[in-house]
């Protein structure tokens, strides 16, 4: 046998057995054998996945069981408190490992209330949540069984990787979204969406466990008692409200975010001090943790840990598509987490009515930059410097068909940046994970605002909506035609830039008085960020 | 109903070589045994293959049919189908009866993954969340594409060593198990094993030499 033939059959056998494989091996072989290595590599990936595969199955242990309860060989006490204990044990009649999960002796709970968790589980069938496969009664022991999974719950793997991939969070946020949403299609919510009651096993599947704070739909779950994990719980929650499908979303929000940053949008330690974070609108902000993350992905974790519960995804479906939206598009900034604030102070002064439509799953975002001469831009946070001559695009993500309209004011007036009458420059503007304003100009060159004045600070105000903004659209006709015959500056200066200000017709307070005419029943169809820009000194 | 041999499966990795051998009949035999009218036979050769199909099946159902109880289902059906039509089973080499059981298994998840994909959307829990094309795991994990190379790859090789490799990767039996089934020893079969996934790897590139025949 040729050394070559010796070489590639060693790789193989190591990979047959699992044993770790010296690649460098394959540096022996000339350039004909060496192409065999690559099926080789090949061959390597496909082994570990039927691997896998393999070792998600489990056979019962070894040895006699502890004690026998129902159909169940019982074999080890996993844990064990003052409400449950988990066993590891193996169903004789279905020859199948799974987990027993015990009353203990001496518990307060009811036999019925403790199987009552039983029966809601038994309600839901989907490879995303756990199976129950059981429950019993005998010998004064009541207990539940479900299918035996084997993995790390999130908990622990965040525990390890403080920070997860986007497209890992991603996959896990549409899969828990399908869990609940088969979850609360059975009438019932979950009320305890937290990383240890989640599983990743070893054969892919992120699978929601725990159902001891799940209850009916429409039903208070106790009076005033708050149920759940307090980092989780929505305001609403907190507030003593009884769990929604809302609140597991908020839950779901809660989730992505402390596996996306390692952190929870709360740092506060207590219930207490968990409401004063909500009140003042002090949590943490994604984007400015995980400032790497697709803007439309930040945006998505926004809305599901929107204070409003009406302004949430309505159900598993909206989830699934702020999730789908959120899998392209340009990295977040960190200003981006002050724009989102802006926009929270300027719905709060809209006084939203205590009720409203649902909200449609629908998460644009925007961000401003300045452009550099080296072709780099730099973004600009709220409060960041700016100087004359600085040239600024405002790039936003929006996955349905938009109207933007884009405000500036240095204290002398506004003007309106977009839209403008110029072709390429006016809405609507059809949805794209990544659009560039002000946009190209006639010969497709890309164009930028270039501030041309001295003022204190320079103020931007942008409001995205899926139609027409009639009170918007009003006022910018009404300061057109207060302009027209004098020269619109929009092709001033170096030929690949549209200059900042229109003429200014408008004063700052006309401003104001058209964005409080946006209607607050329509808030569903449209957002707005302010940005405050000092001049440099 | 648990035997030794159960436990003989599960040991399979990663190492195997100073694994007992079967003392169990070979399957050729059981078949043999079991054409002739032995009930004691048809047993043995469910013990014998129903954890390793199940195990099979665990990473090529889609997941919406992954359901612990049709899995099994589907397993059953497929060992029973074939222990039920034997006379359709064309014994060729050791270890073929594996390879017949695992043909008979894909038919039938292929089945259950044309009629998940037509299932009418008032079956479903609810229709936005219908998933009837979720991959199975190998196919999450490797893709399917990949998963389909591979297949060709394997149909074009000699069937003794199609059977090897099914035997070792897909069934994850030990050497001293495949040992027992095709009659040789262990050390034999793990040259063979290697042999035959060199020239697997060859024909996953369509471009390499197709290595040591």
């Amino acid at each position: 046998m040729s050394r070559a033939s010796s070489t590639l059959e060693e790789i193989a056998a190591r990979i047959a057995d699992d044993e770790v494989v010296d690649w460098r091996l394959l540096n022996r072989l000339d350039g004909r054998r060496s192409a065999a290595g690559d099926g080789l590599r090949e061959l390597a990936d496909l082994a570990q996945a039927f691997r896998g595969a393999q070792q998600s199955v489990v056979r019962p242990p070894e040895g006699e069981p502890i004690f026998r309860f129902g159909p169940l060989d019982v074999y080890e006490r996993l844990a064990g408190g003052a409400q449950a204990e988990t066993y590891r044990a193996h169903d004789r009649m279905l020859d199948l490992p799974v987990a027993l999960k015990l009353r203990p002796e001496g518990s307060d709970v009811l036999a019925h209330r403790f199987l009552d968790e039983a029966r809601r589980m038994a309600r839901v069938r989907d490879s995303n949540v756990v199976q129950v496969l059981g429950a019993a009664r005998e010998g004064g022991r009541v207990g539940l069984w479900t299918e035996w999974l084997q993995g790390e719950t999130l908990a622990q793997e965040s525990a390890a990787r403080e920070q997860l991939a986007h497209e890992d969070l991603l996959s896990i946020g549409r899969e828990l979204a399908r869990a609940l949403g088969v979850v609360h299609a059975r009438g019932l919510v979950h009320g305890d969406l937290k990383a240890s009651n989640v599983m990743r096993c070893r054969d892919g599947r992120i699978v929601l466990m725990d159902f001891g704070c799940a209850h009916d739909l429409g039903t208070q779950a106790g009076g005033g008692v708050l149920h759940g994990t307090p980092a989780y719980l929505a305001p609403e929650g907190l507030a003593g409200a009884a769990p929604t499908p809302a609140s597991d979303h908020y839950a779901l929000g809660v989730l992505l975010f402390r596996l996306a940053s390692g952190r929870f949008p709360s740092q506060a330690r207590d219930l207490e001090g968990l409401r004063e974070e909500h009140r003042q609108g002090t949590l943490l902000r994604l984007g400015a943790l995980r400032p790497d993350l697709p803007l439309a992905f930040v945006a998505a974790i926004d809305r599901l840990l929107d204070p409003d519960p009406r302004r949430r995804p309505a159900n598993a479906a909206g989830v699934t598509e702020l999730l789908g939206t959120a899998g392209r598009g340009p990295a977040a900034w960190p200003w981006f987490a002050a724009a989102a604030a802006s926009l929270l102070v300027a719905l709060a002064m809209l006084a939203l009515p205590a009720s409203g439509p649902v909200v449609p799953p629908w998460s644009p975002g925007i961000a401003l930059h300045r452009l550099g001469g080296d072709g780099n831009s730099e973004q600009l946070v709220d409060g960041a410097a700016v100087a004359l001559g600085d040239r600024l695009v405002l790039k936003l993500a929006s996955d349905r068909r938009t109207w933007a309209y884009v405000f500036n004011d240095d204290g002398s007036g506004p003007a309106v940046l977009f839209p403008l009458e110029a072709d390429g420059q006016r809405n609507p503007l059809e949805g794209a994970p990544e659009r560039t304003l002000p946009g190209l100009d006639a010969r497709g060159r890309p164009l930028a605002w270039q501030i041309s004045a001295n003022a204190a600070s320079e103020e931007f105000v942008i409001v995205l909506a899926d139609a027409p903004v009639v009170a918007l659209e009003q006022a910018i006709s009404s300061w057109r035609r207060a302009t027209e015959g004098q020269v619109p500056g929009e092709t001033r200066g170096a030929a690949r830039l549209v200059p900042a200000p229109s003429p200014r017709t408008a004063d700052s307070a006309a401003l104001r008085e058209a964005l409080s005419r946006l209607d607050p029943d329509a808030n569903a169809h449209w957002r707005i960020w302010r940005l405050r820009l000092p001049h440099a000194r | 109903m648990r035997g030794s041999r159960i436990g003989a499966f599960v040991s399979a990795h990663p190492q195997s070589r100073s694994d007992p051998v079967r003392a169990d009949p070979p399957t050729e035999a059981l078949i043999l045994r079991l054409q002739a009218g032995d009930a004691h036979a048809r047993d043995a050769l469910v013990r014998r293959f129903l954890p390793l199909l199940r195990q099979w099946a665990h990473g090529r159902l889609p997941r919406a049919a992954r359901d612990l109880h049709e899995t099994d289902d589907l397993v059953q059906l497929a060992l029973m189908r074939a222990l039920n039509h034997l006379d359709r089973f064309v014994p060729g080499t050791p270890g073929s009866f594996l390879a017949y059981l695992r043909q008979i298994l894909m038919n039938l998840v292929r089945d259950e993954i044309r009629r998940l994909q037509a299932r009418p959307a008032s079956e479903t829990i609810d229709p936005e969340l219908a998933d009837g094309a979720t991959p199975s795991p190998i196919a999450q994990l490797i893709g399917d594409q990949r998963l389909q190379a591979y297949e060709r790859a394997l149909s074009a090789l000699p069937r003794r060593q199609q059977e090897l490799i099914l035997m070792r990767l897909e069934f994850g039996m030990s050497y001293p198990e495949i040992a027992a089934e095709v009659g040789a020893n262990a050390d034999a079969v793990r040259i063979m094993v290697s042999r035959a996934l060199v020239r697997l790897a060859a024909r996953l590139r369509p471009h390499s030499d197709a290595a040591e025949a």
